[in-house]
């Protein structure tokens, strides 16, 4: 079984979560997102996007999926299991105002997931507020102290003296470096594919695939190969970073700990299923998705003959879209 | 055609025209509460009859339950109970467990007593009482009978093999989720959902909700209850949830009548916003059944629940230093209630923690300074941790309260060595205070998590005496008469159906519940002795067997 990649998006209202789902939906994209949202009244999905659309989903043109979470985050995952083929990456919204650590905890028992990331946005014109506030103050604390990506929102309007104040400011109740790069495509993953027509020799696709460490965070698509070209094969990369975090009241250690490594417990990282009989195209065709950047990615694989291989950097800013 | 009963006594609940011993109905309907002889200027323009069934009886008012979950119940009461304390059902008396070897016993009978072919469902298992149990302990008394073991705190559960064989749950999968023990069958918090989400297909089915709709009504009535708020319809399924009223309440066997409260945030979440939902909640009306009725009342949610100490504090907070929760961002419930409150709707706000409390106040004072409203029935529902100050605010904002008792019984002792500490756990469920300020109190039972035993309740107020024998905070008691009021005359005020049934006079609907002795005489001490006999709803005669 594959364990869909999860990431949070955790931060108080107003602090640009929307904004920001709403700008991964939108952008023509690799990555086929399935976000949860509390409430997908307040995402601002261009009708045209719309595919279909019910109460508790939309789906969209382009691969993505919003799902409602109805304070009912279990069986928006058990909904979300059951289409996990059709979607590459999960986006969780976090209001933050209940216990972080259970909607982490959620994900992380829940068979088909594992949770990436978890990012905290911070509304740099409120949050010196909204920490001392008589509500959410212990939340706030308590959330900025156990972040481990803390993204800063809204730069541009406090000064800039006000800002490395507040900068300051947190780095003292925590010490993870902040970022406050314009958060318009989802950080710290790198995007590549690659298509042949040239049939593949199974001793050379299990030569690559059994080097790529885990740097490899996905890697799916059908197979061409030499020595049943009738047959289109799935390829499904398993992966081996670990979810198994130590639960309990106090954090845990840095997101690092979240992808060690667990090389004993699974022989390969990898599986080939032979599918059914070519359609229209015969041709391999993958989509990988990696942690780092790699250079000639499908270069092993690549020798027999002709090949395309695409590549998107996900983590280089782009200019197009624009602050709201 | 008039039928006339007599008893014993009757006490009203009017407190201009406290006792009578005769009171004549007419279609449901009240006529005159007097003495037999005041009855005949009715007597003289109709047929009539002499009931004398309650003879040597004490007829009160119906009881009223102002917040309990028919959906939670229905999931839960076919279960069989196997619990710590004692919960006594018109079916039968479930006796406490209190020891592990007695537990073992229970679910080896109980395995015996039911039907083989279907999978076998219990409540009610703490390992206070219980020690520890696994799969292989099930394993050993169910053989391949699929079996569900649910804690009693709802968080967790223990399936034995039968089971994860049933439901397709491999090992595999589960590797490395921490909250989940393959190796015992267990799951529990946040590992908990995975299992309900395919326990689902039994416990959510339509017969097994209709099953457990079924009992609801027995436990209703067997309380002497002619009322009862459902105080979140929406809670699981809204559409579930009302064809299932609609199937198995709205009859004619059916002993009272329902106060339907929709939960906002859960109507609005399936309509597509809080806008969305309250035009859905404002065409609801439309479905009024003689039985099932909406009104202009809303369900909101400041904070978590309190079995799990997830209700907000203020200051200084939970012993260990964990925080509760919000249900929905502070801001978020004002702008909701704003929203309800602009359109005349009476909020009835969930409140478990002090700071949960505040947060409903707060609220309430700038709604208030921005558009005042009389009798706009602002009510705090369970009321379980609060601040003296806080009370007297309730006061002065024209708020009223709908107490869950029943936490200090259950929990008074438990929060005062974990969690709370001795002075604010005593202090739980301030209700003397309330009293003394003149706010309008209800006493409610939020079964399934307490009893929906209206009498019992107030003793619990009256007394409070919590389940270890220890008496918390004397000073926080209900007078007998304030307790008898807040589970009938005050809690219709509470549902707004006080010109329909919480007293009797005439005009109102003709709701008694029929009980052995008369609660004024034998006193808060006897509150729990006294047997219900019978309940009348709107003149028909529901007699109520004792096991």
């Amino acid at each position: 079984m594959f364990d869909l990649p999860v990431t949070i998006i955790s931060g108080y209202l107003g602090s640009g979560k929307t904004h920001y789902i709403n700008t991964l939906l939108t952008e023509n994209n690799a990555v086929r997102y399935a976000v949860l949202v509390n409430d997908f009244g307040e995402l601002n999905i261009d009708a045209a996007l719309i595919k279909n659309s019910s109460t508790k989903s939309i789906s969209l043109a382009n691969g993505c999926v919003c799902c409602s979470i109805s304070n009912d985050l279990d069986a928006a995952l058990a909904d979300l299991h059951n289409i996990a083929h059709t979607i590459d990456w999960v986006l969780l919204e976090a209001s933050g105002v209940a216990d972080s650590r259970r909607i982490e905890n959620t994900v992380i028992n829940w068979p088909g997931f594992k949770l990436f990331q978890v990012l905290t946005l911070v509304d740099v014109t409120r949050i010196r507020k909204l920490a001392v506030d008589k509500y959410v103050g212990a939340h706030i604390n308590k959330q900025i102290q156990q972040a481990e990506n803390i993204h800063l929102t809204k730069t541009d309007l406090i000064s800039s003296d006000e800002l490395s104040k507040t900068q300051h400011w947190l780095t003292s109740i925590n010490e993870n470096p902040l970022s406050d790069q314009k958060l318009e495509h989802h950080p710290e993953y790198f995007s590549y594919s690659f298509s042949n027509k040239n049939a593949l020799g199974q001793s050379q696709l299990e030569l690559w695939l059994n080097q790529l460490d885990d740097n490899t965070l996905r890697l799916k698509g059908f197979v061409f190969l030499k020595d049943d070209p009738d047959c289109r094969y799935i390829l499904q990369w398993v992966g081996q970073w670990s979810s198994n975090r130590e639960l309990g009241p106090q954090p845990t250690s840095e997101p690092q700990h979240l992808r060690s490594s667990t090389k004993n417990s699974v022989e390969r990282n990898w599986s080939l299923q032979r599918d059914s009989r070519w359609g229209e195209k015969t041709e391999t065709q993958l989509v990988m998705i990696t942690q780092q950047p790699i250079q000639s990615p499908f270069a092993a694989i690549s020798s027999t003959g002709i090949s395309n291989t695409g590549v998107s950097n996900t983590g280089v800013s782009s200019p197009a879209i624009s602050k709201s | 055609m008039i039928t006339v009963f007599i008893a014993k006594k009757i006490i009203t609940m009017n407190p201009s025209w406290p006792e009578a011993t005769a009171i004549a109905v007419r279609d449901g309907e009240i006529l005159e509460v007097g003495s037999l002889e005041d009855m005949q200027p009715w007597l003289d323009h109709d047929d009539s009859t002499l009931n004398k069934d309650f003879s040597g009886s004490v007829i009160m008012p119906g009881m009223i339950d102002p917040h309990l979950h028919p959906i939670m119940a229905a999931v839960l009461l076919p279960m069989q109970f196997i619990t710590g304390l004692e919960w006594r059902f018109p079916w039968e008396t479930v006796a406490a467990t209190v020891t592990p070897a007695g537990y073992l016993d229970q679910l080896r009978l109980g395995h015996k007593n039911t039907e083989a072919d279907r999978p076998f469902f219990t409540w009610g298992y703490h390992s206070h009482w219980h020690g520890e149990i696994d799969r292989t302990t099930l394993d050993t008394i169910f053989g391949d009978r699929p079996c569900v073991v649910w804690q009693r705190s709802f968080h967790e559960v223990y399936l034995n093999s039968a089971m994860l064989a049933e439901l397709g749950i491999e090992e595999e999968n589960l590797r490395g989720r921490p909250q989940i023990d393959f190796a015992k069958g267990h799951f529990y918090e946040t590992g908990l959902g995975y299992a309900i989400n395919k326990l689902n297909q039994f416990i959510m089915a339509p017969e097994w909700i209709e099953k457990g709709l079924e009992r609801l009504k027995k436990v209703v009535h067997f309380g002497g209850q002619t009322t009862v708020g459902d105080m979140a319809v929406g809670l699981f399924d809204f559409d579930l949830e009302w064809t299932a009223a609609e199937n198995i309440i709205d009859r004619e066997d059916t002993p009272f009548r329902v106060l339907c409260v929709p939960h906002a945030a859960r109507v609005s979440h399936n309509k597509g916003g809080f806008q969305q939902g309250l035009d859905f909640v404002k065409g609801l009306a439309e479905r009024n059944t003689d039985k099932l009725t909406f009104s202009n009342k809303i369900k909101l949610f400041t904070d978590g629940a309190f079995f799990s100490q997830l209700g907000m504090m203020q200051a200084p907070g939970y012993t260990d230093g964990h925080l509760g929760e919000w249900l929905m961002a502070p801001e978020e419930y004002e702008t909701v209630a704003r929203l309800y409150w602009l359109e005349g709707y009476q909020i009835h706000v969930h409140c478990t923690g002090d700071l949960g409390l505040e947060l409903a106040l707060d609220t309430l004072e700038k709604l208030q300074w921005e558009r005042p409203r009389f009798n706009h029935g602002y009510t705090i529902e369970h009321f379980g941790h609060s601040t003296p100050e806080q009370v007297r605010r309730i006061h002065l904002l024209g708020a009223r309260v709908s107490a869950n008792v029943y936490y200090l019984h259950e929990l008074s002792a438990t929060y005062s060595r974990k969690g709370i500490g001795v002075e604010r756990a005593h202090q739980m469920a301030r209700l003397g205070s309330c009293e003394r300020q003149g706010i309008l109190t209800a006493l409610h039972s939020d079964f399934p998590m307490a009893p929906a035993l209206p009498l019992h309740n107030a003793w619990v107020a009256c007394s409070r005496e919590n389940c270890e024998g220890q008496v918390v905070a004397e000073q926080e008691r209900l007078t007998l008469d304030a307790a008898l009021r807040a589970v009938t005359i005050d809690a219709a005020h509470i549902l707004g159906l006080e010109n329909k049934t919480g007293s009797l006079r005439a005009g109102k609907k003709a709701d008694f519940a029929i009980l052995d002795k008369d609660p004024y005489e034998v006193g808060a001490d006897g509150l729990k002795s006294i047997v219900i006999e019978a309940t009348v709803f709107e003149g028909q005669i529901f007699p109520i067997s004792h096991v």
